[in-house]
């Protein structure tokens, strides 16, 4: 899904300052959709597939703790690369996608880089699932 | 100023660390104003890093900076980064410059 709308803008990736400013409306519609589609796999992931992968793993974590903690955990046995990097990715998908309108330079620069952080929470997504298929076979 | 004494030395921290130990601060918007309540935190950034891509970078890992920090954590944060070393300008600009309280 997410990946789908990605293929559609790559052919205006990246952007420049000058293509920036005459961005078409069916590109917007499409960015806009790419921002909503990386909101519900960030989340779905957030609230579903990682606190499972820590089930699974039955690792000892407080109940209470903190979502942080929680990125370190799985950091920590390797099921995701970086907590530093999830947490990056959701200020590129929150605070980049539409900021700078009077700035093309920044502009573009901004909407390049959340498209960058779209396809890596789509590998992201992918590498956490094959951890949960390596660790975790169906027995 | 609405802004406590641990706000200010994260917010340079963070700021140096990512924008470079010449980095200017200015906060502006109503946090300068003492008689206000509530609202966002406004601050322009002057860096001598011209490299857009390079600025966003920082700028993302600075507003992570500012989430993990006990000072800032869910407060609404506004960074505004204007490139000291390119003649583009907006009025913006000058507005936190004059208005605002350099940190």
């Amino acid at each position: 899904m997410l990946g789908e709308a990605l293929s559609e803008i790559r052919p205006h990736v990246p952007f420049t300052a000058d293509s920036v400013q005459h961005i078409g409306k069916e590109q917007l519609r499409l960015l806009d959709q790419i921002a909503f589609r990386f909101m519900k796999l960030q989340d779905s992931m957030g609230q579903k597939l990682l606190p499972t992968v820590l089930e699974l793993a039955q690792e000892p974590i407080a109940p209470d703790a903190t979502f942080a903690e929680k990125l370190n955990w799985l950091e920590r046995i390797g099921a995701i690369a970086s907590a530093e990097e999830w947490k990056r990715l959701r200020v590129a998908r929150n605070a980049i996608a539409h900021e700078y309108p009077e700035d093309p330079t920044l502009r573009a620069a901004g909407i390049n880089r959340f498209l960058d952080g779209a396809s890596r929470l789509t590998v992201l997504y992918e590498s956490v699932r094959q951890y949960v298929r390596s660790h975790f076979p169906p027995s | 100023m609405r802004v406590t004494p641990q706000q200010a030395e994260t917010i340079k921290r963070l700021v140096h660390r990512h924008f470079g130990e010449d980095a200017e601060i200015w906060l502006y918007g109503s946090r300068v104003d003492d008689d206000k309540r509530g609202g966002d935190y406004d601050f322009l950034v002057e860096t001598s890093i011209s490299d857009p891509d390079q600025i966003i970078e920082q700028k993302i890992a600075l507003i992570v900076g500012l989430r993990s920090s006990p000072s800032f954590a869910d407060e609404k944060v506004d960074i505004v980064v204007k490139r000291r070393r390119s003649s583009f300008s907006l009025p913006i600009y000058t507005v936190a410059k004059e208005e605002g309280v350099r940190l």
